[in-house]
């Protein structure tokens, strides 16, 4: 009797080890909804898991208010299994919060917390992808000089936000995809110094165009919208970021890179599903989890033949597959 | 190299245009000694309104009026708390810049559902002017020609703005009022009206200012996109003591290096140095202004003092 009642207790404890599946997963963010990008591309995934998996999911916004940073991760914590959090701004109240709830799982995404339990894991978007890919869509493009507006001059820009290190690491990725198709394209990059004006952003595109530049890749938010106005107002060509913008000046913008936060959510949360999940790991996510990415629409079809395009997706195959590597920037 | 040289140089008006109209409007208040710091704000609602109007619209003309519309109902609510109420001017001024922000931010998402930046075609630009003779001129239209309309208003409202100051009835009691409200007063003057009409023009200047950012150099509407330009135009304003002149001068000094800095990046200046650029050449240009304007000044003291002795 007292044997069966051993085997009992560990065929319990066995079936609710395998099926103590997440049943309530929060999202919390240090902005708000509604950017139509980063944001709102996570909870676009938190919205998929609830229909693909059954959760019951919550919602924390901290409106880049520091004083709901603790109290919104608290009740998150409280109430959720899993918890997923875009903690810029408040990685130390997410570090003291997950020591105090150490059963739980937390996955803070886009930067990297590291606590001494190793509690937290991390997703970090391999960002040079996305512009390796974005560079090879610009080289391309500079040396098919049958495009209106393209000259043969083999050089291409970028215009940035600020000069910091994701920046860079966005035009390191860019310069490696335009070497990739011709190492003898010259990038030339401005870096605007702020992210909310777009009439600085496009007379920086308006002096890029005028030295030769025929594409810009726009890395700088807000200030970016005045780089896709010059493309426009030039005839040249332009290269969004973020969120798809391709409709934004049709005929202009070829393409935009993606940072699809809502894929990542979703791919982590497939490792816990499965049981491969490990507390404190650093899940770096790039084109092939689909974490980042090009928006190829109708727009691109627009301003590209087939060929082209088919020739791109063929080059981001083969970075999937490994046989191109993309170098990652080090500061 | 040509071709970057003249774009820099026609940049430099598009960077000046702004900061010129607004400093311009404030100079009445400057002179009026109404202590005005709600240009950012100002010029932020113009923006704004002028692309609502323009989208609904549809034409630039209903933009702009918009835009000088709401320019009016913001220096009457400045107006309503800093003269009939008699607040601090000053924190009336921090109050009207944040309702501007805070406002229009709201407005945007609730009624185009938009964060951020706001882009449509239906938004319609200011119109350019293509000046006739200048046309002709290789270089210097690349320069001066097709510029929205209120590029070249703006520079002819400078030498106006000097006229009326300095060489109306309206510009004396304007500065008499600044000087010594009381002393006005006792002159038959309405220190309260002079000081609403100066508040009035500023709120219209800088909504114009407005719509030459939202709807002239670009055609969109993003949150802040005034983004510390009234504040650069009260700095100009004080440093050059309200010369209308003086301001024109130092907006295009301003202005070209503004438009220059980002070329300079292509030798290899880093770019914390050439975003400080504009802000050190404006200084040391006032420097040399006053060193200049001191000597003038003390040299005519000295011919005073001459014919007295005669």
């Amino acid at each position: 009797m007292k044997r069966f009642f051993t085997i009992f207790c560990l065929v319990v404890l066995f079936t609710f080890t395998i099926f103590a599946a997440p049943k309530k997963v929060a999202y919390v963010i240090n902005g708000s909804l509604g950017d139509q990008s980063f944001y709102d591309s996570g909870y676009e995934g938190i919205k998929n898991l609830e229909k693909d998996y059954g959760v019951e999911t919550k919602l924390m916004e901290c409106n880049f208010d520091p004083s709901l940073y603790y109290p919104s991760l608290m009740t998150a914590a409280r109430w959720a299994d899993v918890v997923f959090v875009i903690s810029y701004g408040f990685e130390e109240e997410l570090k003291s919060i997950a020591e105090m709830f150490p059963n739980k799982i937390f996955v803070n995404i886009d930067t990297v917390v590291e606590d001494d339990k190793e509690i937290i894991s991390n997703v970090d978007f391999i960002e040079e992808e996305g512009s390796f890919m974005a560079g090879v869509v610009a080289g391309i493009v500079t040396s098919m000089t049958e495009l209106p507006g393209i000259n043969p001059e083999k050089l291409i820009g970028a215009v940035g936000g600020d000069d910091d290190i994701v920046i860079r690491s966005f035009v390191y990725g860019y310069d490696q995809g335009a070497k990739y198709i011709d190492p003898e394209i010259q990038v030339k990059t401005i870096y605007v110094g702020t992210w909310d004006d777009p009439v600085k952003g496009k007379q920086a595109a308006l002096q890029l165009y005028s030295q030769g530049v025929d594409v810009i890749f726009q890395i700088a938010s807000l200030t970016g919208a005045g780089v896709i106005q010059a493309a426009q107002e030039v005839g040249k060509y332009a290269i969004g970021v973020d969120s798809n913008q391709n409709s934004l000046a049709p005929g202009h913008v070829i393409t935009s890179m993606l940072k699809e936060v809502g894929k990542s959510i979703e791919f982590v949360f497939k490792q816990i599903i499965d049981g491969t999940y490990k507390p404190g790991t650093l899940y770096k996510l790039g084109l092939k989890e689909g974490a980042v990415g090009l928006a190829i629409d109708e727009y691109t079809y627009q301003i590209l033949p087939n060929e082209t395009v088919e020739k791109i997706l063929g080059i981001q195959k083969d970075v999937i597959e490994g046989k191109i590597t993309v170098k990652e920037y080090r500061e | 190299m040509n071709n970057i040289l003249i774009s820099i140089i026609r940049d430099s008006f598009s960077s000046a245009t702004p900061i010129l109209l607004s400093a311009l409007g404030g100079t009445f208040t400057f002179y009026a000694n109404v202590f005005n710091i709600s240009m950012e704000g100002m010029m932020l609602i113009g923006a704004f309104f002028g692309v609502l109007g323009s989208f609904y619209f549809q034409s630039w003309v209903m933009g702009f009026l918009f835009a000088l519309i709401s320019g009016v109902v913001a220096s009457l609510i400045f107006s309503l708390f800093a003269i009939l109420l008699k607040t601090d001017e000053f924190l009336t001024g921090i109050g009207m810049n944040m309702l501007a922000l805070g406002g229009t931010t709201y407005l945007l998402r609730n009624l185009f559902n938009v964060k951020g930046a706001f882009i449509s075609p239906q938004i319609k630009s200011l119109p350019t002017w293509d000046i006739p003779g200048l046309n002709k001129i290789p270089v210097v239209s690349n320069i001066l020609n097709k510029h929205p309309f209120i590029v070249y208003i703006a520079i002819i409202l400078a030498f106006f703005v000097d006229f009326i100051i300095f060489h109306t009835k309206f510009g004396l009691r304007l500065r008499a009022t600044g000087e010594d409200q009381e002393t006005a007063r006792s002159l038959g003057i309405n220190p309260e009206k002079i000081k609403f009409s100066s508040i009035l023009l500023s709120g219209i200047f800088s909504a114009a200012a407005g719509t030459f950012l939202s709807l002239g150099y670009v055609t969109l509407f993003s949150e802040n996109m005034s983004n510390g330009r009234g504040w650069i135009s009260l700095a100009i304003i004080v440093l050059v003591r309200g010369r209308p002149l003086g301001i024109l001068l130092m907006s295009l000094i301003f202005g070209f290096f503004e438009s220059a800095a980002f070329s300079l990046q292509n030798i290899n200046i880093p770019s914390q140095i050439t975003s400080m650029i504009p802000y050190i050449v404006t200084i040391l240009a006032l420097f040399i202004y006053s060193v200049y304007k001191e000597k003038s000044t003390r040299s005519a003291k000295k011919e005073v003092e001459k014919i007295k002795e005669i």
